[in-house]
């Protein structure tokens, strides 16, 4: 769906469910997320449905990933950190036990 | 009028009411970047906020980060064009002027008309406070459900725009494009130069279109028109398909868009598709405005709402009660107060500085703004042509009954209309029992058409938007257990506990 | 309108008003309701749902208890498929937790107090009991009380079912009907003039809320009572981990997990009413106290948003308990109003007593204790109901 224009200095790195994804410093997680050729980034709670970025700009919510345990975040307004790990929020979000 | 005092700017441990500011901006795009600059330079203190990590709005969006990654950008910023270029002077002055207090990734989730404003950043939040506050934050996509509109792989105009700019990704596979605007249209044109060659431009607008808002052009209208003229015989030149008056769109697909279909010239036609942009133009993003209990107006033509402003841009609250009923200290400008474009909104951030300096520090600033109002005029002298020549087009039909409505929710538009027809009579009494509005975007992509539907069976002339409450944006509760800049006026906590009042026997019969 | 005349003219159909008016209809009675704006808009159809025998005033209990006879039989109040749609869910239990040992202590003599007194539904609960029962609970917790017959329901679903099933019953009810004035003829029939015209009974009731005391005053009886706009605040939905609702002692806490996931958490905070024009405005300043405590008893809670929140008008007596009951001053007026928050369990009992209160022309037993004139210093002139 999207591949990068021209070379991408990747060098950190980030984990969607527990899977390693390149990442470049001051990116969104949307934009390395879709990069990487995500095919969802959640399941809606109503029926389940996969859900990818619509608007990038913070207003649908289409975008919620779980990050670090918390989920409800969007990934378009969300930069990557290294060493972050996001999971898709399947329906509605977990709440991280032990933390 | 607001209060012309010095209000005191001491600590706010000495001072519980105490200011942080003259002036709060909300949004570091081109109006609000240049709000900020005009009353910081006037030696007003200002505070920006905004939600990107970097200045720009959404038109000018990365490009501090893209200029400093030359050459390696080199590609990219050639195709995103001089538009996006010329954000490097505004963004480099407005880094320069040190009076202004910039704060990024900051996400305001309240505003009062009093000018307090609630923000949050990470797992922090508070109340700000000043003397004006100045709402730039933008535009946003006009909704336009339509079947399949919520698969994965349907994405705005803006959100391929973002995804250059800020991810540096360009679409990859069977790309179609379907809508109308010059967004659109420059979209498609920066597309062609990084070689993205699109199936299809299906443009909803028509010859008629055109032709009907003749009569409009001024000649300040001149260099847009002829920018577009040039995006379009270059798309036509490169030999990609375009066609005009399409209508009924549909995406199918199980888990991602596979394929649309669209009426062309009386024709259904269905082509294979891995990403489908769509945009219906843009209205201005009234969220913020809305919670302040600002006067908002519905325009009819444009199925949207904007806050009722002066021409420079001062808000008015709506009629009844208010939080707080201080004087309104509320200015909108650039694309939130009405769809103009980066030069509008720069020509009208100046002007709103202009009229906030002369009031807060008493000066006449007279000619000043007489000439500044000409030119925020002039500015916007392209905007009648561009809203005949394109007029809204999928989102002009209401959707079908099968049609999402609520993305959130997953509401269709003839769960709604049936709600209607079971006597719901209004937003927020649909809201209460349909949950369209409940779900985590808080009605933004589905407030007008629920509104519209309303319209439709009741007639309504002039629909209202949902009843907003705080928070606007989700709020961690942790952010706001620790809630910093209470307003002690306010904090006094009134409550009521389950736990019984103790040790009291009263008898009915004395 | 068809002048007719009624038996009772209800004033506010919450679910209060249209509870009353459902009994008295099945009873035979002729009785018009009206609203000023649309039923149920208002704290009967945003409160927090919670049904309850914990922590009620001892006052209250045998109205309860009665009323959660009722609730667990709706079906034959309000009708089968309306019942279901009020999502009623009794059995799941209302915990109270004690966070600090003040809240300890009182829970101790509370529990005392409640034995001595026969009523056996509030246990002490420990704090390993309470650690098995609620996940993720802070380890400050001590201990509790807890009432396992208790649940919730669904508020707005209620008021709408009440409202139906007294439709069925024979109640006319107008909406969008505000009383302009209300006399009282020699005879002792009340002649109410609204938006729709005249309306002659020979009884009104009261039922108007967070009006109240405005509409009681208007006829002169002083039944003192402060208006709030008791605030919620709904979170993101998360995966379901907590069944019983949770509240505090002396802490703002409240809250329960939704249907569909999202906590609703409450706490009693009051944003700021404005009665005049029936609106009501969420403080965040206030709200800051019940996130705190939500998070005192539930750390692992910090990182999950609150969505929105809402406000609802409400009236709260000086004493914490309603006020049902005749008037000190006119043959044939009843005031049912000030349930302080926590009237939604209340209701079905408030119905059934109140309509036989009426009906047999003496206050039933269990609603001798809110009486609307034992704030007045003067002994109370209790008047005797009789069908005129």
């Amino acid at each position: 769906m999207f591949i990068p224009v021209g070379a991408v200095e990747a060098t950190i790195t980030i984990y969607f469910n527990d899977q390693a994804i390149t990442a470049r410093t001051g990116e969104t997680l949307a934009a390395c997320l879709l990069r990487a050729e995500i095919s969802a980034f959640r399941t809606t709670p109503v029926t389940g449905s996969a859900r990818l970025p619509y608007c990038m700009i913070g207003h649908c919510f289409d975008c919620l990933v779980e990050v670090n345990g918390i989920g409800n975040r969007q990934a378009c307004l969300q930069i990557v950190e290294d060493g972050m790990r996001v999971t898709t929020q399947q329906g509605v979000a977990s709440i991280e036990w032990g933390v | 009028m607001p209060d012309l005092s010095q209000e005191s700017r001491a600590p706010a441990a000495d001072n519980p009411r105490a200011l942080d500011a003259d002036v709060i901006v909300i949004g570091s795009g081109p109006a609000g970047m240049s709000a900020a600059i005009g009353v910081a330079k006037a030696g007003l203190k200002v505070i920006v906020l905004d939600m990107q990590p970097t200045p720009g709005g959404q038109i000018f969006r990365a490009l501090e980060s893209n200029l400093l990654a030359r050459p390696s950008t080199d590609k990219l910023l050639n195709a995103l064009g001089p538009t996006y270029l010329a954000g490097q002077a505004l963004i480099e002055e407005f880094r320069s002027v040190a009076a202004i207090d910039y704060r990024p990734e900051t996400t305001v989730w309240e505003l009062r008309a009093e000018a307090t404003v609630g923000w949050l950043r990470g797992n922090s939040a508070g109340y700000l406070r000043a003397r004006q506050v100045v709402v730039a934050n933008g535009a946003m996509e006009r909704p336009m459900p339509f079947p399949g509109w919520t698969l994965p792989g349907v994405m705005t105009a803006g959100a391929v725009q973002t995804l250059l700019k800020a991810g540096r990704l360009q679409p990859d596979g069977r790309v179609v494009l379907v809508g109308t605007g010059p967004l659109i249209l420059l979209l498609a044109e920066q597309l062609r130069r990084l070689g993205v060659r699109p199936s299809l431009i299906g443009r909803t607008d028509t010859i008629r279109d055109k032709l009907a808002a003749v009569g409009s052009i001024k000649l300040s209208a001149m260099a847009p028109l002829a920018k577009g003229f040039g995006w379009l015989s270059r798309l036509k030149l490169a030999g990609i398909t375009m066609r005009t008056g399409v209508s009924d769109l549909t995406a199918y697909g199980r888990d991602k868009v596979e394929s649309v279909s669209l009426s062309v010239a009386g024709r259904t036609i269905e082509l294979p598709c891995d990403l489908l942009v769509v945009h219906d133009g843009i209205v201005p993003a009234t969220d913020v405005a809305h919670c302040a209990g600002l006067a908002m107006e519905w325009l009819h033509d444009d199925t949207s709402w904007k806050p009722k402003t002066t021409e420079d841009g001062r808000a008015e609250l709506a009629a009844g009660p208010s939080l707080t009923e201080r004087p309104c200290a509320i200015w909108i400008s650039g694309d939130a107060r009405r769809i103009g474009g980066a030069d509008a909104a720069i020509a009208h951030g100046r002007q709103v500085a202009a009229c906030i300096v002369a009031e807060l520090l008493g000066v006449s600033l007279r000619s000043e703004l007489v000439k500044g109002a000409s030119h925020v005029a002039r500015t916007l002298s392209a905007r009648p042509f561009i809203d005949k020549a394109f007029p809204r087009g999928i989102a002009a039909q209401l959707p079908e009954d099968s049609t999402i409505v609520c993305r959130c929710e997953e509401l269709t538009a003839g769960d709604i209309r049936s709600a209607i027809h079971n006597g719901a009579t209004d937003m927020n009494h649909l809201r209460g029992i349909m949950r369209c509005g409940m779900g985590p975007c808080q009605g933004r992509s589905c407030a007008v058409t629920v509104a519209r539907l309303l319209a439709e069976d009741s007639g309504t002339a002039s629909p209202s938007p949902f009843r907003a409450r705080p928070p606007l944006r989700p709020l961690p509760l942790v952010a706001l257990a620790n809630l910093t800049g209470l307003d002690p006026d306010l904090a006094q906590i009134v409550s009521l506990e389950d736990k019984p009042v103790d040790g009291v026997e009263v008898h009915a019969h004395e | 309108m068809n002048k007719r005349t009624d038996d009772v003219l209800i004033i506010g159909g919450g679910l209060q008003g249209c509870s009353i008016g459902l009994f008295l209809a099945r009873s035979g009675w002729k009785v018009t309701l009206i609203d000023k704006g649309l039923p149920g808009r208002h704290a009967s159809g945003v409160n927090a749902g919670g049904l309850r025998l914990l922590m009620r005033d001892v006052r209250e209990y045998p109205l309860s208890i009665r009323a959660m006879e009722m609730w667990k039989d709706l079906g034959s109040i309000v009708g089968h498929e309306q019942a279901l749609a009020c999502e009623v869910q009794l059995g799941s239990s209302q915990i109270a937790l004690a966070l600090d040992d003040a809240e300890m202590k009182w829970v101790r003599d509370r529990h005392q107090k409640m034995m001595r007194r026969g009523y056996t539904s509030e246990e002490f609960i420990d704090a390993h009991e309470l650690h098995q029962m609620l996940p993720g609970l802070a380890d400050s917790a001590l201990g509790g009380l807890i009432s396992r017959g208790d649940g919730h329901a669904n508020p707005a679903s209620a008021s709408q079912a009440f409202r139906r099933a007294a439709e069925t019953a024979g109640v006319v009810i107008h909406e969008r009907c505000a009383v302009k004035a209300l006399d009282q003829y020699s005879s002792g029939r009340w002649a109410a003039r609204t938006e729709r015209g005249l309306i002659e009974a020979n009884w009104v009731i009261n039922c108007a809320g967070a009006w109240g005391s405005q509409v009681a005053a208007s006829l002169g009886d002083e039944l003192p009572m402060r208006v709030l706009a008791l605030s919620m605040m709904v979170t993101a939905r998360v995966k379901p981990f907590i069944e019983p609702v949770v509240i505090g002692i002396d802490r703002p806490l409240s809250f329960k997990q939704s249907a569909v996931g999202s906590l609703v958490i409450g706490g009693g905070i009051s944003g700021k009413p404005c009665l005049d024009d029936g609106t009501s405005f969420t403080v965040m300043d206030r709200m800051a106290s019940s996130a705190a405590a939500t998070l005192e008893a539930f750390p692992v809670l910090a990182g999950v948003p609150v969505l929105r929140t809402w406000t609802g008008l409400e009236g709260a007596t000086p004493d914490g308990v309603p006020y049902i009951g005749p008037s000190a001053t006119h043959k044939g007026l009843w005031h049912v109003f000030g349930f302080c928050g926590h009237g939604f369990q209340l209701a079905p009992a408030v119905g059934e007593t109140v309509a036989h209160s009426l009906i047999s022309g003496s206050v039933h037993p269990l609603i001798e204790p809110f009486s609307t004139t034992r704030f007045t210093s003067s002994p109370s002139a209790q008047l005797q109901g009789q069908k005129q």
